[in-house]
């Protein structure tokens, strides 16, 4: 069952600013999707139309095959979400914000006291939410999303400012949440996070999706090749003349080469008839982070062989 | 999702706000000093203080004033703050609709005029019974256009707290709300004397302003054809004397009651509009 779909969504500011320009995806039941984009690359005003606290230029959006004002505002009931830095009512405690989610979700408030135990906050449950650490306040978040028992769970930058320490706790409870089968969309900017917890991803960059699919196929487009030599510039020019080469990065003393086939002994071959004598050669998993860089960097196509 | 339970919502969020309880301890820890006084005037006289029924008039008078402070600063700070701190978005996200979420501000807005209302009214029996003695103790509690004086500061009330409602919504913070809301009323002044010096229907345009509305609600001129005619005879008086001075004619009572529901329509459109079109 498709979740969430969009098709042709786009968000203009004024006559100037295209902050989304006119995107499609969908995410399946059961996915953690990851949205990934550089700072201002539309993310969260994407995530605020699919909860309809932005409204858009032009589009469509369906949220569980529902379509229309109406039927999404039920169907974002099944929705569990936080959007940028935690929101609360400062001057009430972690519990009684929680009461008013509760009351709006209307839910018994029966559920409060296991989100609070989930999130570890039962212990801080009376104090002012103002009084919070912002990991604190995060988890809250997450226990307000999670309340209701959504369907499907937005988190936008949950890890955002959040030691390593936080960071753990909240991919931890992201893991939870898929574990017990729900549909998870995130937004971040880490890299890192996103890899070890998300099945798929999107690419957003200037308000368009510059690719989406799992992470598997995403990570496995090319291979990487780390290689030495003792003149580095020739290395880098022999490098960007192979055919297979996509991209050519130096990195320190070691030179990467992104190809397109995992032939790296004919890649050697090649160096040497160009006079390049590598003195160290291996491959490398391709991260996320390197995709994301190739796909979002405007400067790393011009690095590319064909460049 | 029922008023009721949009109610317990907005209660939640409410019943811990400071500013609200400052608000309404000002506005009843004055009124109430202003009645002990003249409870203690008869205590230590004998004579009725605040004798009712002829009190209500004054005393309706002072709970429109005081009410046109307390309630504006009390609902532009419950409305306009939900955007600085966000929660207006966050409980969309939960899942209030913006009608929804409009609804309960509405509900707030209207159990506090009622508050205000409701207390006045108590505040003012209770003592005006203390006090109740001699002649004064055969005539009604309260008289006819004493009841209609009432009901003008209910719609005072309501007006009110449409403006806050409508201010504290355009506004991104409590403070712009307020800032706005008060440049609002205090500038209908300068403006109404400049449309009277106008003459003709600049003139006629000018008693309809929103605080000349306001003041003919809680003014027993306005439900009291006796009293208008006096007055309009003094004033006419003055005139013929040369002693006059520019302002806005005094409105009758249907014409504040229509001009105070307009414009509380308006302003509570307005707001409803703003909440359904704006990006939060």
């Amino acid at each position: 069952m498709t979740i969430i779909e969009t098709t042709q969504l786009t968000k203009r500011y004024g006559r100037r600013t295209l902050a989304v320009d006119g995107i499609s995806f969908r995410v399946e039941r059961g996915q953690v999707f990851g949205f990934l984009g550089p700072n201002g690359s539309g993310k969260t005003t994407t995530i605020g139309m699919l909860l309809d606290i932005i409204n858009p230029t032009s589009g469509d959006i369906r949220l569980f095959d529902q379509h229309g004002r109406a039927e999404l505002h039920l169907a974002r009931r099944r929705i569990g979400a936080t959007l940028e830095t935690p929101n609360f009512y400062p001057y009430l405690s972690g519990l009684e914000n929680l009461r008013v989610v509760a009351h709006i979700k209307e839910i018994p408030e029966s559920r409060i006291g296991p989100a609070l135990d989930a999130v570890s906050l039962a212990g801080r449950q009376r104090d002012q939410f103002r009084k919070y650490s912002l990991g604190m306040k995060q988890r809250l978040a997450i226990a307000g999303a999670m309340i209701g028992d959504p369907e499907l769970v937005i988190l936008d930058e949950p890890a955002n400012g959040l030691d390593p320490e936080g960071m753990r706790e909240i991919r931890d409870i992201i893991r939870g949440m898929a574990d017990n089968g729900r549909t998870i969309f995130v937004s971040s900017h880490l890299l890192n996070e996103v890899e070890r917890t998300c099945t798929h991803v999107a690419i957003i960059k200037n308000g368009r999706i510059v690719h989406q699919g799992s992470i598997a196929e995403l990570t496995a487009r090319h291979a990487l090749a780390l290689v030495r030599a003792p003149d580095t510039a020739a290395l880098i020019a022999a490098a960007r003349s192979y055919p297979a080469a996509v991209n050519v990065h130096q990195e320190g003393d070691d030179v990467l080469v992104e190809l397109q086939d995992d032939d790296l002994a004919a890649l050697n071959q090649f160096l040497g008839s160009r006079g390049v004598y590598l003195t160290f050669l291996a491959p490398r998993n391709v991260s996320l982070e390197d995709v994301f860089m190739e796909l979002t960097t405007d400067a790393v196509t011009t690095t590319g062989a064909s460049a | 999702m029922s008023i009721a339970k949009l109610a317990s919502i907005e209660l939640i969020k409410t019943r811990k706000r400071f500013g609200v309880w400052m608000a309404l301890l000002f506005f009843f820890g004055f009124f109430a000093i202003s009645l002990t006084g003249g409870y203690l005037e008869h205590l230590r006289t004998g004579l009725a203080g605040t004798p009712l029924p002829q009190s209500w008039p004054g005393l309706i008078d002072l709970a429109g004033n005081l009410g046109l402070l307390v309630l504006l600063v009390m609902v532009v700070l419950l409305t306009a703050s939900e955007k600085t701190w966000r929660t207006q978005r966050q409980n969309v996200i939960d899942g209030l609709s913006r009608t929804q979420f409009f609804a309960a501000k509405l509900v707030t807005m209207m159990a506090l005029v009622f508050i205000l209302w409701i207390g006045v009214l108590l505040l003012t029996g209770t003592f005006g019974a203390l006090e109740r003695m001699g002649e004064t103790a055969e005539l009604p509690i309260a008289r006819d256009v004493d009841m209609k004086l009432m009901g003008g500061l209910l719609l005072s009330l309501t007006l009110v707290g449409a403006m806050g409602l409508f201010f504290g919504t355009v506004s991104s913070s409590s403070g712009a709300g307020l800032a706005l809301a008060f440049l609002f009323l205090f500038s209908q002044g300068p403006i109404g004397m400049l449309l009277v010096r106008e003459g003709g229907v600049w003139a006629s345009t000018a008693a309809f302003l929103p605080m000349q509305v306001l003041q003919a609600l809680t003014n027993t001129m306005t439900f009291d054809p006796e009293a208008y005619a006096r007055f309009a005879e003094t004033m006419r008086q003055m005139e013929e004397r040369g002693q006059s001075f520019p302002m806005p004619r005094p409105l009758v009572a249907s014409e504040a009651i229509v001009a105070a529901v307009i414009y509380a329509t308006a302003l509570l459109g307005g707001a409803w509009l703003v909440i359904r079109r704006r990006d939060l």
